[in-house]
C-alpha cells in the first residue's frame, strides 16, 4: 500500500512537471497560472513521495536487522539444543562405560565368591568323610563287622536294597581313602 | 527499492524546483534577474562544492562518492528542468 502511494506520488509529480508546459500555453495568463499551481503541486507530489520512501527504506531496513536477529536466534537455540544432546549423549555413554566397569567389577566379585564357597563345600565334605571315618574306625576297634558298622551309621540292614548298596558304596569309598 | 525511489524523487524535486524558477523569470523581468542570480549563485556554489570537496564531505559526513553523485545529480537536474521550460510552447 505504501509503494503503491509512493508510486502514485512519483507519477504524480512527474505529470504535473511534463504536462501543463506542454499543454497550457503561457500567452494565456489563465494558462500560465496554472502551469506555476501545476508545478507547485508536482513539488509537493514529488516532496510527500521521497518523505514516504525513506520512512519505508528505514522501516524496511529495521525489518530486515529484526529478521537477521530473529534468524540469528534460531541458529543459536539449534546450536545450543544440539550441543546440550551431544553432551547428554556422551554422559550417557561415559555412565554406561562406567556401569559396564562396575559390572565386570561385580562379575569378578561373584566368580571369587563361587570359588570360595565350592572350597568351602569341597571343605564341608571331608570333614564329613573324616568324621565318618573315624567313627568307622572306632566301631572297628570294637570288633564291628560291615554290615554291623553299616546298620550303626547309616541305619540299613543287609540285603539287596539301594540304600543299602549306596552305604556299602560310601563305607568303600571311604575305606579306600583311607587305605584300608 | 524504497531507496532508489527517494533518490529519483531527489532528482525530480530538484527539475521541479529549477522549472518552477524558470516559470517565475517568465512573469517579469525582474524576476529574470533574479532567477538568473540564483542560477548564477548555484553554479558558483557546485563550482566551490566540487573543489572542496574533501573539507565538505568532513562536514556532512557523508562518502565522497555519494558527495560527487548529489552535486552530479543536482546538476543535471537544475538544467533538465530548465530545458523544460525552454521547450515548452
Amino acid at each position: 500500500m505504501s509503494l503503491l502511494k509512493i508510486s502514485a506520488l512519483t507519477v504524480s509529480g512527474v505529470t504535473l512537471w511534463l504536462a501543463p508546459p506542454f499543454v497550457f500555453s503561457r500567452k494565456i495568463p489563465l494558462h500560465n497560472f496554472l502551469q506555476g499551481v501545476a508545478l507547485v503541486s508536482g513539488f509537493a507530489c514529488a516532496f510527500e513521495a521521497r518523505r514516504c520512501a525513506l520512512k519505508m527504506a528505514k522501516t524496511e531496513e529495521f525489518e530486515a536487522m529484526k529478521d537477521a536477529a530473529v534468524a540469528a536466534d534460531v541458529v543459536d537455540s539449534i546450536a545450543t539444543s544440539a550441543y546440550v544432546s551431544e553432551q547428554q549423549r556422551r554422559n550417557e555413554a561415559e555412565l554406561l562405560i562406567a556401569s559396564d566397569s562396575n559390572r565386570e567389577l561385580l562379575e569378578r566379585a561373584l566368580a571369587l565368591s563361587c570359588e570360595d564357597e565350592e572350597a568351602e563345600n569341597v571343605q564341608l565334605a571331608q570333614n564329613a568323610d573324616n568324621e565318618l571315618r573315624e567313627r568307622i574306625l572306632q566301631l572297628q576297634a570294637r570288633g564291628y563287622g560291615k554290615a554291623k558298622i553299616i546298620l550303626e551309621i547309616w541305619g540299613v540292614t543287609k540285603g539287596g536294597s539301594p540304600k543299602y548298596k549306596a552305604a556299602e558304596a560310601e563305607y568303600k569309598r571311604l575305606m579306600q581313602e583311607e587305605g584300608v | 527499492m524504497t531507496k532508489a525511489i527517494a533518490l529519483g524523487n531527489n532528482f525530480l524535486l530538484t527539475a521541479i524546483a529549477s522549472s518552477f524558477l524558470c516559470w517565475l523569470a517568465s512573469l517579469h523581468p525582474s524576476l529574470l534577474l533574479f532567477v538568473q542570480a540564483l542560477f548564477a549563485l548555484k553554479l558558483i556554489i557546485s563550482a566551490t562544492a566540487w573543489l572542496l570537496d574533501d573539507a565538505i564531505i568532513a562536514l556532512l559526513g557523508i562518502g565522497l562518492l555519494q558527495f560527487r553523485f548529489r552535486l552530479i545529480g543536482g546538476t543535471i537536474g537544475a538544467l533538465v528542468g530548465v530545458g523544460v521550460m525552454l521547450c515548452r510552447s
